[in-house]
């Protein structure tokens, strides 16, 4: 065994038959880890780099299962009956995810090597081959397992595996190069053009991500953007024109696959037990229309992988 | 969008109800009073004959193909020289059975009841048959649901495929009818064959003349119709067809509107002398092309013109209904006659044989969406892309066809049953999903046999969990197996045990239909038994292949085995003896083991683990049956398709291993079990495909449902179209797609007359789900739907 192949990665789903997310019939790798705290994240559970449990209360039956097998402390027990979760004391073992008999503790995360993941992988290969698909990156961050993911594309592309990657662009540059350059596809959110909101709706500056759209672009032809779409905060045609401006000074991409926004992270957070969540809605499809419309205006693609 | 003709003739067509014609049972019966003493060959011709000179003529408005096998719209016949104690039992409570209900009046009723029955008491096949089996096979076999083929006593055979191409579309009636007259002359009645020969070729001459006097008298009918008509169009719309009923089935067609009629009379014929499933189409895109190119270059016919006629041969196929007993409906569910037409695949030597009517036959059911026929298509490497995405379309409609078959395999299968590799080459499907060919003589559905009995009489003593009844072979206490492969081999043996008494039914049946149900009007369609002077009932078909038995719930009893394996003595976390006592409360307060064996691995999720049990399973079933010869000396076949005998089946088993719950359905085909291959439709399709199927000559069958968001799109539409060479690349046989939202399944069900045209695939077969029991209705609804992810 290659030695590279022992390198472990924080895998927190594989999705085997995903549509969605470039050509093809595709398996998706969700890693885990992130930057970015936004504020209507669809994967919340993605954000810690650890391994950690969601925990759905209303899934919860009182059994105290998870109590008895707690060697942590993390779930005291009054009168036979679960009093709370100490997510302080609590070491993500999952011993209590392991007896819990209504799915409302779920461990989310586990490390697993490359071998491991190609190993799945490499199931559907024959799916890729027939629908010109491959394997997509996802997050988290993905090249915040920078030295994880190099491993993973370089796997891919010794088994011929059409490769991409996800990304939020929020990464340092020269831990990425490489990577970029072996990839076949990449995809780039912008969340918002001005920095000060961009700031306020992701925890994060967009000048580092705004800088690695314009240097991917320059190192690799196969650059798609994606936005997420979310009525009253980034779909507005101020917004959407400064980015095809953006992108038409400085970048040569595929196009901008827009998504509209989704409420699935919602219980996801709660079950996680943090704050700082928002509902938000999604613009009508006639407002997508509209704002595909001043995209085209500036000569670039609308791509759609629906 | 069809014609207004056809969509008009759709809307009478939906609205009216299946009805009993007694008709042909009265002449039937009639002509037999009249013949006692006769060889039983010329007796059946000449019944067959009476019945073709007497029944009603019926031409419906605007119709272009004619001929109907009763005066009704939707009409189903009895046939009481197979089976007529049902018919008398149930036949009041046909109109309000839960399952495929018919209309009869209650003057037919009593001619049924003073007139047909009586004189079949003691003489049909139904009691000769129970007569005959032996008492420890007769346990097993009949309305157990353990090992059934009472489709093979209660009903005849079918299962055939008229060879237009070589047979009926060159010679016609009439030189097939020369053809037997003159052998009959150079025959001398001095040995045993030679007289059995003299009366095949006697028989031979009454079913020609037979099927050529209907044809005359809807003629006949159709002229005075015709002079009748006011309307001039109409008019010489009649007196076309007139002349052509007066040409076809007596000598060969010439154009592509005298083929299709003489497809459908020779049809008709077919389903009037035995009333039986599977009376195939075969490859119809390829016997009609010449015509079709003929007449386009002519300028006889357009391409609408075509497409009105397909059209119409398809509502003449669904106005059909097979009528079945209750117990048959549960397997054979949706008034469904499995009348298959195969389109695409290769030419004899091996080149793509997609031409502009396999295009016109998927748009035909497109436009229809009749339950008939069963539309099959064969796809291999060289298919063109842009036909496999026509394919894809026709799935995305929601219909349930068409049911996608791998070329290349059903080629193997039948090599493997012995045919030449061109003949091979030439197959079209018979039924659902069996590999068959037109000069092949085979029972393709001759046994269900339900694996789950298997496994459940192996840890309970040979008992059934049900009635308490030892059904299996004597085997010891579920405390005393000491290992897994102990357990594995008390299950094959007990499997063993039932595919001796389903090869022991089976045989028994085939000397009963040989003495009794000689076939002399579908020995006229099939390839051999004209030049031998043998009957198909005898096996004069040019091929014998060998009868097919259908294991039911590979994916129950794979699932099961491994839970056994895995918690009890790889985890070793329960006993044997607990798990038996879980199984006799059918899980009851053992909630948790029950939740363990749920989470164990499950065939269709990809794990070699499991699905390698499945394959072991399946290449033993195979060597097991092809062990036995039948009656005419073929191995055995075997096969895992489904009709909707998984439901059934499922009813008289008890809690199983894997976490099924007690008489809950098994699974169909190579399926994965409903609900348990949660990981993607790849998963699912990988493990199906690690089932050997090319040795499996009797066919093999996957289910897949889609949520219809999933096939919105071309981009969608191309990825179905990869995963299904995907999967026949990996050796798989045949897919094929359930297209609907649990949604709408769910209003359906509430609103049955808001969703009259709404077809679902049942398993090798597609049926209005209105149409469908209850309970199989909540299993359509329960398979897994992938929902967009």
């Amino acid at each position: 065994m290659k030695e590279s192949n022992r390198i472990a990665g924080n895998v927190f789903q594989i999705q085997r038959w995903s549509v969605h997310d470039g050509d093809g019939i595709r398996s998706t790798v969700f890693l885990k880890g992130c930057p970015l705290r936004c504020k209507w994240c669809a994967n919340p559970e993605s954000w810690n780099p650890n391994p950690e449990i969601l925990y759905f209360r209303d899934r919860c039956i009182g059994c105290a299962q998870c109590s008895l097998a707690c060697n942590h402390q993390a779930i005291p027990m009054d009168g036979g009956i679960p009093l709370s979760f100490s997510r302080e004391k609590c070491c993500c073992c999952g011993d209590c995810c392991e007896v819990c008999p209504n799915g409302a503790k779920k461990m989310i995360g586990s490390l697993m090597t490359v071998e491991e993941v190609i190993k799945i992988l490499k199931r559907d290969s024959i799916f890729y081959r027939e629908s010109k698909g491959g394997v997509t990156f996802s997050g988290g961050e993905p090249f915040a397992q920078s030295e994880f993911l190099r491993e993973m594309i370089l796997a891919c592309k010794r088994l011929a595996i059409d490769t991409a990657v996800e990304t939020s662009g929020f990464f340092e540059w020269e831990d990425a190069e490489d990577i970029v350059k072996e990839l076949d596809t990449v995809f780039i959110d912008i969340k918002h053009m001005d920095e000060q909101v961009h700031k306020r709706l992701t925890g994060v500056s967009n000048r580092k991500i705004l800088e690695n759209v314009i240097r991917i672009s320059q190192n690799h032809h196969d650059l798609i953007i994606r936005v997420p779409l979310i009525s009253g905060v980034n779909d507005d045609r101020n917004n959407i024109e400064q980015m095809c401006q953006f992108l038409q000074e400085n970048t040569r991409i595929l196009g901008v696959e827009l998504l509209p926004y989704h409420p699935l992270g919602s219980s996801k957070m709660s079950a996680l037990d943090r704050e700082g969540w928002e509902i938000f809605n999604a613009p009508d499809a006639e407002k997508v229309e509209h704002i595909k419309k001043i995209i085209a205006e500036y000569e670039i693609q609308n791509i759609d992988f629906k | 969008m069809s014609s207004y003709r056809i969509e008009k003739f759709k809307q009478s067509y939906i609205h009216s109800k299946p009805s009993i014609s007694i008709h042909r049972a009265v002449a039937f019966t009639q002509s037999h009073r009249e013949t006692e003493g006769q060889s039983v060959i010329i007796r059946r011709a000449k019944a067959f004959n009476a019945v073709c000179s007497s029944i009603p003529i019926t031409i419906f408005d605007n119709e272009l193909i004619i001929g109907s096998i009763g005066e009704f719209q939707r009409s189903g016949i009895v046939c009481p020289e197979y089976s007529w104690k049902w018919v008398e039992q149930e036949m009041d409570s046909f109109s309000t059975r839960s399952q495929d209900q018919y209309q009869i009046n209650e003057e037919d009723k009593e001619i049924l009841r003073s007139e047909v029955f009586p004189y079949w008491r003691g003489k049909s096949l139904e009691e000769t048959f129970l007569l005959r089996i032996n008492d420890e096979t007769a346990k097993l076999l009949i309305d157990t649901g353990v090992i059934d083929n009472d489709s093979k006593w209660r009903s005849a055979v079918g299962e055939i495929t008229a060879d237009y191409q070589d047979i009926i579309f060159n010679k016609g009636f009439e030189e097939l009818k020369m053809h037997a007259v003159s052998r009959i002359q150079e025959l001398e009645p001095i040995t045993k064959e030679a007289l059995e020969k003299i009366d095949f070729y006697r028989a031979a001459v009454l079913v020609c003349d037979g099927i050529i006097a209907l044809a005359h008298r809807y003629s006949d009918k159709a002229l005075v119709l015709a002079e009748e008509e006011r309307d001039s169009k109409r008019k010489n719309e009649l007196l076309e067809v007139a002349r052509i009923c007066r040409k076809v089935p007596q000598y060969p067609p010439e154009t592509f509107h005298e083929a299709i009629q003489m497809v459908w009379f020779t049809q008709l014929g077919s389903i009037l002398s035995e009333n039986s499933l599977a009376l195939n189409l075969g490859r119809f895109d390829q016997y009609m092309y010449p015509f079709f190119a003929h007449d386009v270059k002519a300028g006889i016919i357009n391409e609408a013109q075509a497409q009105e006629l397909i059209e119409s041969l398809w509502l003449k196929l669904s106005e059909w209904v097979w009528a079945i007993s209750s117990n048959t409906a549960q397997f054979f569910a949706g008034y469904n006659s499995f009348q298959n037409l195969t389109i695409g695949g290769r030419t004899r030597d091996g080149k793509d044989a997609t031409n502009e009517l396999s295009y016109m036959c998927l748009k035909a059911t497109e436009n229809v969406k009749t339950h008939q026929p069963g539309l099959s298509v064969r796809i291999h490497p060289d298919s063109p892309d842009e036909f496999l995405l026509a394919v894809c379309d026709l799935i995305s409609v929601g219909t349930g066809f068409p049911a996608v078959h791998n070329d290349r395999v059903g080629s193997q299968m039948l090599l493997a049953a012995g045919l030449s590799p061109e003949d091979a080459r030439d197959w079209s499907n018979c039924g659902c999903v069996v590999p068959h060919f037109r000069k092949v003589g085979e029972w393709t559905s001759a046994v269900n046999l339900n694996l789950a009995a298997a496994i459940e009489y192996a840890l309970n003593s040979g008992r059934s969990r049900i009635t308490g009844n030892v059904m299996g072979l004597l085997e010891k206490e579920i405390t005393a197996f000491k290992s897994y492969d102990e357990v594995k081999e008390a299950f094959l043996r007990q499997l063993s045990h039932l595919i001796k008494h389903s090869v022991i039914g089976t045989v028994t049946a085939q000397q009963i239909h040989e003495e009794m149900v000689p076939r002399p009007y579908l020995s006229m369609l099939v390839d051999g038994c004209m030049d031998k002077g043998v009957d198909l009932s005898k096996g004069g078909a040019k091929y014998n292949v060998g009868p097919v038995i259908t294991g039911i719930g590979v994916a129950d009893v794979a699932n099961s085995l491994m839970v056994i394996k895995k918690l009890i003595f790889e985890e070793k976390k329960y006993t044997l003896e607990e798990l038996g006592k879980a199984l006799a409360v059918n899980w009851k307060r053992y909630e948790e083991m029950r939740k363990d064996a749920l989470a164990c691995p499950k065939y269709g999720n990809d794990e070699d683990e499991v699905d390698s049990i499945a394959v072991e399973i399946t290449d033993f079933y195979n060597k097991e049956i092809k062990s036995y010869k039948d009656y005419f000396g073929s191995p055995f076949n075997s096969a895992f398709m489904g009709i909707s005998n998984y439901i059934p089946a499922g009813s008289i088993i008890g809690a199983t291993p894997d976490g099924r719950k007690s008489m809950t359905p098994l699974t169909e085909g190579v399926s994965p079990h409903a609900g348990t291959d949660i990981t993607s439709p790849t998963a699912a399709m990988r493990s199906a495909a690690k089932i050997n199927h090319d040795v499996h000559s009797g066919g093999t069958l996957l289910n897949v449902k889609f949520s219809p968001d999933l096939l919105k799109t071309q981009r969608n539409k191309k990825n179905l179209a990869s995963i299904i060479r995907a999967y026949f690349s990996l050796g798989a046989f045949h897919v094929q797609f359930n297209v609907i939202s649990t949604e709408i399944l769910r209003k359906a069900q509430e609103q049955p007359n808001d969703y009259k045209d709404l077809l679902v695939r049942v398993a090798g077969y597609s049926t209005q789900f209105v149409n469908l029991s209850r309970e199989a209705q909540d299993a359509i609804i329960e398979r897994t739907t992938y929902e967009s992810l």
